[in-house]
């Protein structure tokens, strides 16, 4: 069965913390009080907190919301089963967002629908550094088409080599390249990637897992929320 | 500066698993010995890995490591029970450059395994005991000379009074007191 996708945006969350989670220990003080840190994460790994969740009103729509979320929370099997989860974070990124237009004569499509922005496209130019088939690669020349110039901090998503499916990095630094950018990412590419590979930065996702239990209390009988924390998926994928 | 620890047993289907998420790719060196080995990503697996002591005057603590997790990381290692016992553990450490590329892999410490241990409780881990290869759970620490054996001996001979006062890190003047 294909990977399930949780999508942030159906369940309204206020607070929504997605970051890459870095680990350090220190190495000690020293006299003049300089202390020295030692990363230790291996290039870090995605977390997810995703806090109040507003599912709605007593209405059809905030039924659905509760509905769905059972559903979900299910599939993931308490937190055995790994999804996709969306970043859901479209201002952030270098596409235009929100916008859409309408016909040149002004008028919607038959269901009051608008033309919306192709967001942006991406595609890697070379892997700069990294290992056999660009595993562990931090920096990679990118051409990119987009609405918006890349400034950094932006996140795309790839298709990782071997079995790793859908992740995501973000980009850190930007130099201009002849036709594009060179970018450093964070965290290292997992499994690999090629010249060629297409970058997604309109739906960034990564393949995530559940790691507190989804809470979802009914307040008078009608409203409920949610609250729910993931970690990216770092179980080697199986070998066919 | 970045670094993270290696741990590889020699069984025989190596296990070789470093302590940083996804998989890393190693150069062959005096240990490794085939070039671009895949290590396993353990960050989500390695519980504990124990100080490294050096043996001193006989006597080092022993080095459990444990791992947990459904991976097929840890299903390898419970796979191999066979030829673990026994099996010759390196312990290494990888430095990275600020981009997080292999730098330099030094070995730190090498090890025998004599204990296999699995829990499946709440749990699922598994356990790794080892010593040094000088090491055993049979064999008694070396045991000094003492005055008294000398003496058994030798009756006569004061070479070893002083023993009694030796220590690690402390020096004496060997002869009569």
């Amino acid at each position: 069965m294909a990977l399930r996708v949780f999508h942030p945006c159906q369940f309204n969350f206020a607070d929504q913390d997605i970051r890459v989670d870095v680990t350090t220990t220190s190495g000690g003080v020293s006299l003049s009080g300089y202390e020295d840190v030692i990363g230790t994460g291996g290039g870090g790994i995605w977390r997810a907190d995703l806090t109040n969740a507003d599912f709605g009103d007593r209405d059809d729509e905030g039924r659905a919301a509760t509905l769905a979320w059972r559903a979900i929370n299910a599939a993931m099997q308490g937190g055995s089963v790994a999804v996709d989860l969306i970043f859901c974070d479209a201002l952030h990124q270098p596409v235009t967002g929100s916008s859409r237009v309408p016909h040149s004569d002004q008028t919607p499509f038959g269901d009051d629908a608008l033309y919306r922005s192709s967001g942006a496209s991406g595609t890697v130019l070379a892997v700069v550094n990294g290992q056999t088939g660009g595993n562990r690669a931090t920096i990679l020349d990118i051409a990119l088409t987009s609405a918006c110039p890349l400034l950094g901090g932006e996140r795309f998503s790839y298709q990782g080599a071997n079995g790793w499916g859908s992740r995501a990095a973000e980009i850190f630094s930007i130099e201009p390249i002849s036709g594009g950018y060179r970018v450093a990412i964070s965290p290292p590419i997992r499994g690999g990637i090629k010249a060629g590979d297409a970058l997604d930065f309109d739906n960034i996702r990564c393949q995530m897992r559940r790691t507190s239990p989804a809470s979802n209390p009914l307040n008078m009988g009608a409203f409920s929320s949610g609250s729910i924390s993931f970690q990216e998926d770092m179980r080697p994928p199986v070998q066919p | 500066m970045n670094r993270n620890l290696l741990l590889r047993i020699d069984c025989p289907d190596t296990a070789r698993i470093w302590s940083g998420p996804g998989p890393l790719y190693l150069p062959a060196d005096g240990i490794e010995t085939t070039d671009g080995a895949l290590y396993l990503g353990g960050g989500e697996l390695l519980e504990n890995f124990g100080e490294i002591e050096q043996l001193i005057n006989g006597t080092a603590s022993r080095l459990d490591i444990t791992v947990s997790g459904v991976t097929a990381a840890t299903v390898k290692l419970m796979g191999e029970t066979a030829g673990v016992k026994g099996a010759r553990v390196d312990i290494g450490v990888v430095e990275f450059d600020d981009q997080w590329q292999i730098q330099a892999v030094t070995w730190t410490a090498q090890y025998r395994i004599d204990k296999l241990t699995a829990t499946r409780t709440d749990k699922r881990t598994i356990g790794l005991s080892m010593g040094s290869d000088d090491t055993g759970r049979s064999s008694t620490l070396n045991a000094y000379w003492t005055q008294a054996d000398q003496q058994r001996r030798s009756p006569d001979d004061r070479f070893f009074d002083q023993v009694s006062g030796l220590n690690a890190g402390k020096s004496r003047l060997f002869g009569p007191k």
